[in-house]
């Protein structure tokens, strides 16, 4: 029986795991190249503009290089506004203000693909941020995962 | 033995273009160089297929061959089988961010494994809200 696509929101996290891998070949690496085939991608000019700034400012690549490195996983995603920030999304991401992006980001799915949020049974923000998206905690219907927990989880 | 042979467009032609003389002079010479011909358009041909294997797929993104075939059955990858029958076919379309990615990343600098936790670990910038 035909089983919507998952539904993925990749954190920053995954980007530079990916890029400071010395092979590329990590679950990390390994999943920024499955997603796009099999996956519904969700991203945010937030989520963006963080990947373009932390690559920047710790890895010294232009935005040019990210993108044109990490283009297709952009460019097969749906994009989407993040809901405005509410007390509870705090909570979900251990009170750190800037991670709630990405919930917010996951929560914006329902409002802006309402069709796909229904049918996809598998819905997961994944991060290597082990600290602040714990594995295991979801938000919205929306599992946390790492990126190796992601690959069990799709297998 | 393996050859991985590699033939231009002119190289082919030229070849071709001297087969039948040197099938005259020496047949059995003239065989080897069929063989070599039918092995480079082996090679060529995945190239130019608009379709990939399971194994192909299993191969470019790492995993197993049974997790492929299980995302076609779960209609995560789109796959057809001739005549509904065969093995799966599925569009070489579907590998273009296996293609991207396994093309060396601009330069850094080496990390530690520590290194790596450290910048993982840390908070986003205060104004990434």
């Amino acid at each position: 029986m035909t089983k919507p696509r998952p539904i993925v929101v990749i954190d920053t996290s995954v980007f530079l795991k990916d890029a400071m891998s010395p092979i590329h070949r990590g679950a990390a690496s390994q999943i920024l190249a499955i997603l796009p085939a099999i996956a519904t991608i969700v991203m945010s000019d937030e989520i963006r503009q963080e990947i373009l700034e932390k690559f920047s400012e710790i890895l010294g690549w232009t935005d040019k290089q990210v993108l044109t490195t990490y283009g297709p996983v952009l460019e097969a995603a749906i994009w989407v506004i993040p809901v405005p920030e509410q007390p509870w999304h705090r909570k979900v991401v251990h009170d750190d203000e800037d991670d709630t992006m990405l919930v917010r980001t996951a929560e914006a799915v329902f409002t802006e693909a309402p069709d796909r949020i229904e049918a996809a049974q598998l819905r997961f923000v994944v991060s290597e941020n082990k600290r602040h998206l714990k594995p295991g905690t979801s938000y919205a219907s929306f599992l946390c995962v790492t990126s190796h927990g992601l690959l069990e989880a799709i297998g | 033995m393996a050859i991985n042979v590699a033939l231009t467009e002119q190289d082919k032609k030229a070849v071709q273009a001297v087969l039948p003389a040197v099938r005259r002079t020496s047949p059995e010479a003239a065989m080897i160089i069929s063989r070599l011909l039918r092995a480079a358009a082996a090679i060529e041909e995945p190239a130019v297929r608009p379709y990939a294997s399971v194994g192909e797929v299993a191969r470019a993104f790492s995993v197993t061959d049974q997790t492929v075939r299980n995302w076609v059955d779960r209609g995560w990858l789109p796959a057809d089988r001739r005549f509904g029958r065969g093995p799966r076919r599925i569009p070489r379309s579907v590998l273009a961010s296996a293609n991207a990615l396994s093309r060396p990343r601009p330069s850094i600098r080496d990390f530690t494994p520590d290194e790596r936790e450290a910048i993982l670990a840390r908070p986003r910038r205060a104004t990434a809200k």
